[in-house]
């Protein structure tokens, strides 16, 4: 704690600095939110500088709404398991992420249950700071889809 | 035989033997370290012909791509091609342009250093199996030297989303890119590249290419994003 | 909180996110990077050499002091008037929400900061002429380092300047200058003034690289900075692409500030309509 505590100026000055972040800012999403979304896997886009799950989803109305999930680059997504054909478009997932905190529908990945019962993670679930997400079935669905 | 034909074709002889003598000891002569420099194509290639000068033996799903690729292209519309906004452009490609490259000869590894936006293929030398964790615009490359002067670079997973040269041909995952390099003279390098895609072409073909050394020459630092910034071309 | 010279104070919870961050580096030792991800495998030929004056082979980074980020300048900077004002401005702008752009951030050359850590492990090649440090797996980078005694007279600036060597012993001592003054430095952008010297040692078992770095720009500095790095030496491992350029998707620059204009892309990723996929377009500079 002594340490933790003797770090803290050097902790301050580096978490003002949103350039020593790669790419863009996690100012930009919510880590202390998670929400739960359902739906069928429309692209997967393995580039740099990241990756992105693109999936359609049905809100209460039935209509279609994009979402946009993000995980990091692939030489990292590798280190996590991640292969690139691992999610195929056409797939129906259930991804669960920390949300744009715009509120669009966008967010950083946390996990991806699969169709065979796979669960593949992002860089999210270390970060992440809010309830327990275990069960995906307790995780509420975005605001957004009105569910 | 009457002696002054003896002598001619005692001096022919003479001539060819020696000939082929200087020839042979300028290529023995060469060490690894000779193909060290910064290199430049002879002559740019923006279309793929095999060694006998002619097209790519494309399947027909394959050529109906192609003609896409260059329709777009005549009709001003760049997006086929990913260098338009600054995606890597891989090889062969940048093998083919008349953008220079550095080969740097290292213990471990031979660098390929393209100037253009600052590419890097790091060929391992140490023969051990890699991975293909998913294609790369450079492929997983690993080299041998069959001697002195031929170096061997055999590549895999190179992505389909590159093209082979600037008109637009197409490649799948599955190529498989063969170079054999060697010195033909003190500042020319040819390069035999062989391309097998059982996915693209209804057979295994070839080229083959020369660079001129950049006597002096330095890479300079080239950043893609700023040059179309500025209107010039991607590529 | 502390509050230090120049920086507002940052809101409660981007502490929380920042702390938990360097609690995952630091429990995550074994690991390769601050992430915990796994490490990559090796590949053989790796082996470090007592070669006092062999830099090649493959390089990390050790995080910076008092960071997990090997390329921070950990410290209260002396910035000039100027290069504080820049800071104030990024730092305001982050406690907002809002993105600046950087190089960095844009895809380009990092210059000093890949010079004196970069993220991703860096290859050194070596022989006779020159050195070569090339970054992979993080912004693409190759910074060519030339045994030579005076800079050339012709120096185009660049993001990584140019760089002279030259051996005192089993030290080696790299000269850079010429600079193009689009580096970003700790938020502040530095000036075309920029002129890095580097004083390189080899640990004698092969296995450490020390680097002190002395940072002068008068415009972005009231004194000389000095900056002490640590290299490791890495079993190899392959080298795979960071094509930073490929995928310019539209959600990641909007919001974005673009203080300087040449950071704003002229081409643009859409996410298609319905089950349209994604497409890019080009507008005329």
């Amino acid at each position: 704690m002594k340490k933790l505590l003797l770090a803290m100026p050097w902790l301050l000055l580096l978490c003002q600095a949103p350039s020593l972040q790669a790419h863009h800012s996690i100012v930009e999403f919510d880590y202390t939110k998670a929400y739960a979304v359902t739906g069928r896997v429309k692209e997967l886009q393995w580039t740099n500088p990241h990756s992105w799950v693109q999936v359609l989803a049905e809100d209460a109305s039935g209509e279609t709404i994009e979402f946009g999930f993000e995980l990091g680059a692939p030489v990292f997504n590798i280190r996590m398991g991640w292969r690139k054909d691992n999610v195929v478009p056409g797939d129906i997932v259930t991804v669960i992420y920390c949300p744009a905190v715009n509120g669009n529908p966008r967010g950083t990945l946390m996990y991806i249950h699969l169709p065979n019962g796979e669960t593949l993670s992002g860089i999210a679930p270390r970060i992440y700071s809010g309830p327990s997400v275990e069960d995906p079935l307790s995780v509420p669905a975005p605001p957004l889809l009105g569910l | 035989m009457p002696r002054f034909s003896q002598f001619l074709i005692t001096k022919c002889l003479l001539l060819i033997t020696t000939g082929s003598f200087v020839t042979t000891l300028q290529a023995a002569d060469f060490t690894q370290e000779d193909f060290n420099g910064v290199w430049l194509i002879t002559e740019e290639v923006d279309t793929l012909l095999t060694s006998e000068g002619e097209p790519p033996p494309l399947l027909p799903e394959a050529q109906a791509a192609y003609e896409k690729n260059k329709q777009d292209r005549a009709n001003g519309n760049p997006y086929f091609d990913h260098t338009t906004w600054c995606a890597s452009a891989g090889v062969p490609r940048l093998l083919l342009t008349a953008h220079p490259f550095e080969i740097m000869v290292d213990k471990r590894q031979v660098g390929f250093f393209f100037e253009w936006n600052r590419w890097v293929r790091l060929v391992d030398m140490s023969g051990a199996e890699l991975e293909l964790y998913y294609p790369l615009s450079f492929g997983v490359p690993s080299g041998h030297w069959e001697d002195d002067n031929t170096l061997v670079v055999d590549t895999v997973g190179l992505m389909h989303e590159t093209l082979m040269d600037n008109s637009g041909l197409p490649h799948s995952d599955d190529l498989v890119m063969t170079e054999r390099l060697r010195l033909l003279d003190a500042n020319t390098l040819e390069n035999h590249i062989r391309f097998e895609d059982p996915q693209t072409f209804s057979q295994p073909w070839e080229t083959v290419v020369t660079y001129e050394r950049q006597v002096g020459a330095r890479l300079q630092e080239d950043v893609c994003l700023d040059r179309i910034k500025q209107g010039l071309p991607p590529i | 909180m502390s509050k230090m010279k120049g920086m507002p104070i940052m809101p409660l919870k981007k502490t929380a996110l920042c702390l938990a961050l360097l609690l995952t580096s630091v429990g995550s030792q074994a690991a390769d990077n601050a992430f915990g991800m796994a490490a990559a495998p090796s590949i053989p030929g790796y082996e470090p050499s007592t070669d006092p004056r062999d830099f090649s082979g493959l390089w990390r980074a050790d995080p910076a002091p008092g960071s997990f980020l090997p390329f921070v300048l950990a410290g209260e900077l002396p910035f000039t008037e100027r290069a504080q004002a820049r800071v104030n401005y990024a730092q305001r702008m982050a406690a907002n929400g809002t993105q600046l752009a950087t190089p960095h951030i844009m895809c380009r050359p990092t210059g000093v900061n890949q010079a004196t850590g970069p993220i991703a492990p860096i290859y050194v090649l070596q022989n006779d002429t020159k050195l070569a440090f090339i970054v992979m797996d993080e912004i693409r980078n190759i910074r060519q380092v030339y045994f030579a005694s005076e800079h050339p007279d012709d120096i185009t600036p660049s993001y990584n300047g140019d760089s002279i060597a030259l051996w005192e012993g089993n030290t080696l001592h790299v000269d850079t200058i010429g600079y193009n003054g689009r580096g970003v430095l700790n938020d502040a952008v530095h000036s075309t003034d920029m002129h890095m010297t580097q004083t390189m040692t080899k640990s004698a078992d092969g296995t450490k690289l020390f680097i002190d770095i002395t940072l002068e720009d008068p415009q972005t500095f009231t004194e000389p900075v000095q900056v002490h790095r640590e290299w490791s030496w890495v079993n190899g491992q392959q080298p795979l692409e960071f094509d930073c350029e490929e995928n310019p998707r539209e959600d990641n620059f909007s919001g974005m500030v673009f203080e300087e204009e040449y950071l704003r892309p002229i081409c643009i990723q859409h996410e298609g309509e319905g089950e349209q996929l994604s497409y890019v377009t080009c507008e005329a500079p």
